[in-house]
């Protein structure tokens, strides 16, 4: 867990093919989301990654999707300001970046 | 938006995020600071320029000598960030739900 980066897990009752609709469709996502994503990555029904523009600097949103209980969906949104993907950096570098960070707040 | 565009631009470079990443252990000076990152002197003074514009870092002045340390609200809007995109999601999850209910299996 990055200090630049949210993540929410959700349960979903429809299925992973129905969800990726929601997700991947512009119309349909627009219509729960709004405007602002960019797609960046689609793999069906797995994972879809947003340029989101509603950021300034544009920020990272990356939906995984994968099967759930009695037959619905399990989606993990990932939300990142994007600080990482200016300046990748070795994950153990990017750990105590956090650690400072949550020092300097 | 985020608003954070200098602290993006400051924190985009490594090295200059190794320099922030060291004084937010603790405030210190030019010297010491160039004595644990292995790059010149100019190089780390530039870096701190840098720091300083966004608004991340603070210098302190003690007769000739000038120290530095971190400026604790310097990361207000990345934080402001987290805190705005941590309100969104579950709001836009529930509009998602309310989708899906009217979407066809």
């Amino acid at each position: 867990m990055s200090a630049d980066t949210v993540t929410f897990e959700t349960e979903l009752d429809s299925p992973p093919e129905t969800v990726w609709r929601a997700l991947a469709e512009p119309a349909l996502r627009e219509a729960w989301l709004g405007e602002g994503g960019e797609v960046v990555e689609a793999q069906p029904t797995d994972r879809l990654v947003l340029r989101w523009t509603r950021d300034e600097p544009p920020s990272v949103i990356t939906f995984d999707l994968r099967p759930g209980e009695g037959g619905g969906a399990h989606l993990t949104i990932v939300h990142s300001a994007g600080l990482a993907r200016l300046a990748p950096a070795p994950a153990r570098r990017a750990a105590t970046l956090a650690g400072g960070w949550r020092m300097a707040a | 938006m985020i608003q954070a565009d200098p602290i993006f631009r400051a924190l985009g470079d490594p090295t200059r995020r190794a320099v922030y990443e060291r004084l937010a252990a603790g405030e210190t000076n030019v010297a010491e600071l160039t004595a644990g990152l292995h790059v010149s002197q100019p190089a780390v003074s530039q870096h701190l320029a840098a720091l300083k514009t966004a608004g991340l870092v603070r210098e302190r002045r003690d007769g000739r000598r000038t120290f530095y340390r971190v400026e604790p609200e310097g990361l207000a809007p990345l934080v402001d960030w987290v805190v705005r995109t941590n309100e969104f999601w579950p709001e836009h999850i529930d509009r998602l739900k309310e989708l899906l209910t009217r979407m066809e299996p």
